[in-house]
């Protein structure tokens, strides 16, 4: 069904404010003969105009000294009254010079004027009573993180992909936003939940190391997400997700003892108890962002409080090195935004293995905002592959 | 600064100076108008500066728009990545925090559309952490804290229950403290309209104020 729109509740202000155009007028008028809510919407708009008239006739004649009768004549005397718009633009020093003189006497001078003044100057007041809110710290991440991948995904596809797929790797990206913030919260809401009622655990740090991966004639991403640092000082708890990522075609002969981990120097977690959430349903939200239907293979462990996922998809087998690389980032990007609103990403780091290469061609890191990492991480990383 | 005495993240102010400090701090000698170039570039740290500049006033108007943290966290969200996605084709010559202000305010009246113009009411007001007092009712004493409790609430409410625009142009003046120009420029309206606009929404305000006080006081 086509969406109708209606007039603006600003734009019916301006309306009944005479304050529109000819065209624009005639716009409003032709839509509200068609349109009874907009109709409606408007009288009821010109009846708290009529309240507010109103309450103006009601507002108190506060003489300072003299009877009612006194202080008509003598606004009578002073002329006519400013607006009620003027003596509220008064209070806010927003009125020219020379009117602000004519006003500032008038007031002086008007018992009636002076106190709409007050009571204007008054109502001002009330608001200095509300406080102004900090925001999460877990917003700065989520805003910082998407923007992040925002612009290393727009950077990586104007270094590397011609204009059709950039737009086609675009259009993966940036597919259902809304449903995957939406998604997003929902589901670091349910973890919480859960994870708040699950068995206490000891206390520790999680830390998560990439497990040896089969070879094949593959390009794989394995997405190591592991899942499990937690703070549980006072409820609600914090939760720390580290997740990491690569993919290639040779199988990572490195033994899980390896000290990969160590190089995105995980958060330290402390702490007088932690807990895990269900890691089936962390498994399965990342399966429906990291385009399911392409998962070839899964494999996940749990070893003590180490959670590693491995995830191998079809679609890498068949493009090219930099088609990939768009892609992972997309992925990355992808995992970013599921997993904040409640989790904080400790790291990411994609690799770029061809096939037959001993050492990644590439490495892009991402800190726990999804920012690029500046460090040389690829230095770090070729030594650490080419001692397998 | 970074260990190696260079400044971070590439930034340079209008003279061309690398500027030095640590982040976000780093940012604070930089025009808006200089940081917006920087992005338009790809510099996602000159969009970190700018967030760190707004966050607060953005979300601040948000809450005060929705009335809910939750939601006004997502406007505030939604107005970054827009301000993000948008700012190729940003003209320079404009005014930034305008442009933000009329996004961030255009994602708010979207979303209470979308609502249905259901009245807001917050009952948040007074649970959450972290709140940073700005100011005080009249003067210092002049409540106790029982009675600045129920003001807070009832200015809240009050302001929940005026019609958008007016509500809009509350924040914008009261709250956020903008000149006239400045709010006509985000709302997109004369310089008079604002006047007379925020003069309605004022005696409006103070309706529902005082009633909402007298019906505290049948209670």
């Amino acid at each position: 069904m086509a969406r109708i729109e209606h007039i603006s509740e600003l734009e019916l202000s301006l309306y009944l404010d005479n304050e529109l155009d000819r065209e624009q007028r005639q716009v409003v008028e032709e839509h509200l003969t068609g349109c009874q809510y907009c109709r409606s919407y408007l009288e009821d708009m010109e009846e708290s105009a009529s309240l507010i008239e109103g309450l103006e006739a009601e507002m108190p004649i506060t003489p300072a000294d003299g009877s009612l009768e006194e202080v008509t004549e003598e606004a009578a005397a002073i002329g006519s009254h400013p607006a009620g718009y003027e003596i509220s633009a008064y209070i806010d020093g927003e009125l020219p010079a020379r009117q602000l003189r004519e006003v500032r006497s008038h007031i002086a001078s008007c018992p009636e004027c002076r106190a709409m003044h007050e009571s204007l100057r008054n109502t001002a007041m009330f608001f200095t009573v509300l406080d102004i809110h900090a925001p999460e710290l877990v917003l700065d991440a989520r805003i910082l993180g998407e923007a992040s991948a925002y612009l290393a995904l727009q950077g990586s596809l104007e270094d590397s992909l011609p204009a059709a797929e950039r737009q086609a790797v675009s259009a993966v990206i940036l597919r259902d936003e809304a449903s995957e913030r939406e998604r997003a919260k929902r589901f670091a809401s349910d973890i919480m939940a859960e994870a708040g009622e699950a068995a206490i655990a000891p206390a520790g740090n999680v830390s998560v190391f990439p497990t040896p991966i089969v070879a094949g004639n593959w390009m794989w991403l394995a997405a190591a997400a592991a899942i499990i640092a937690f703070l549980a000082i006072a409820n609600p708890f914090r939760i720390t997700v580290n997740f990491f990522g690569g993919y290639r075609t040779e199988p990572l002969a490195i033994a899980p003892a390896v000290n990969m981990n160590a190089a995105y120097a995980p958060i330290q977690v402390s702490g007088a108890r932690s807990s895990r959430p269900d890691i089936g349903r962390i498994i399965g939200e990342l399966r429906k962002v990291l385009r399911s239907s392409d998962v070839e293979d899964e494999k996940s462990s749990i070893t003590g409080q180490d959670v590693v996922i491995v995830l191998r998809f079809r679609s890498f087998a068949a493009m090219t090195e930099s088609e990939a690389k768009a892609a992972v980032a997309a992925d990355v990007a992808a995992v970013f935004s599921t997993i904040y609103g409640g989790y904080s990403v400790d790291s990411a780091t994609i690799w770029l293995m061809p096939d037959g290469a001993e050492k990644p061609n590439a490495v892009i890191s991402f800190d726990r905002y999804g920012r690029p990492l500046e460090k040389d991480w690829k230095a770090e990383q070729s030594g650490r592959f080419s001692g397998v | 600064m970074t260990t190696d005495g260079t400044a971070p993240y590439g930034l340079t102010d209008e003279s061309g100076d690398l500027v030095r400090g640590n982040w976000p701090e780093a940012g604070e000698g930089l025009s808006d108008r200089t940081l917006v170039k920087s992005l338009q570039e790809g510099n996602e740290k000159a969009f970190e500066v700018l967030y760190y500049r707004y966050r607060i006033p953005i979300y601040n108007l948000a809450y005060r728009m929705v009335g809910n943290r939750e939601e006004a966290q997502d406007m505030t969200q939604e107005a970054f990545i827009k301000i993000l996605r948008g700012v190729k084709s940003f003209d320079i010559e404009r005014n930034f925090f305008s442009w933000l202000y009329k996004v961030a305010t255009n994602v708010c009246l979207d979303h209470i559309r979308k609502l249905k113009r259901q009245p807001l009411i917050s009952n948040e007001e007074m649970s959450i952490e972290g709140d940073i007092e700005v100011g005080n009712f009249r003067d210092e004493g002049a409540l106790d804290l029982a009675d600045r409790h129920a003001v807070k609430e009832a200015v809240t409410e009050a302001l929940s229950n005026l019609p958008e625009h007016y509500r809009l142009i509350l924040i914008l003046r009261e709250l956020q403290g903008f000149r006239y120009a400045e709010i006509a420029e985000i709302m997109g309206v004369s310089v008079y309209s604002v006047q007379t606009t925020l003069f309605r929404a004022r005696k409006m305000f103070k309706k529902e104020y005082l009633k909402l006080e007298a019906a505290d006081g049948e209670d």
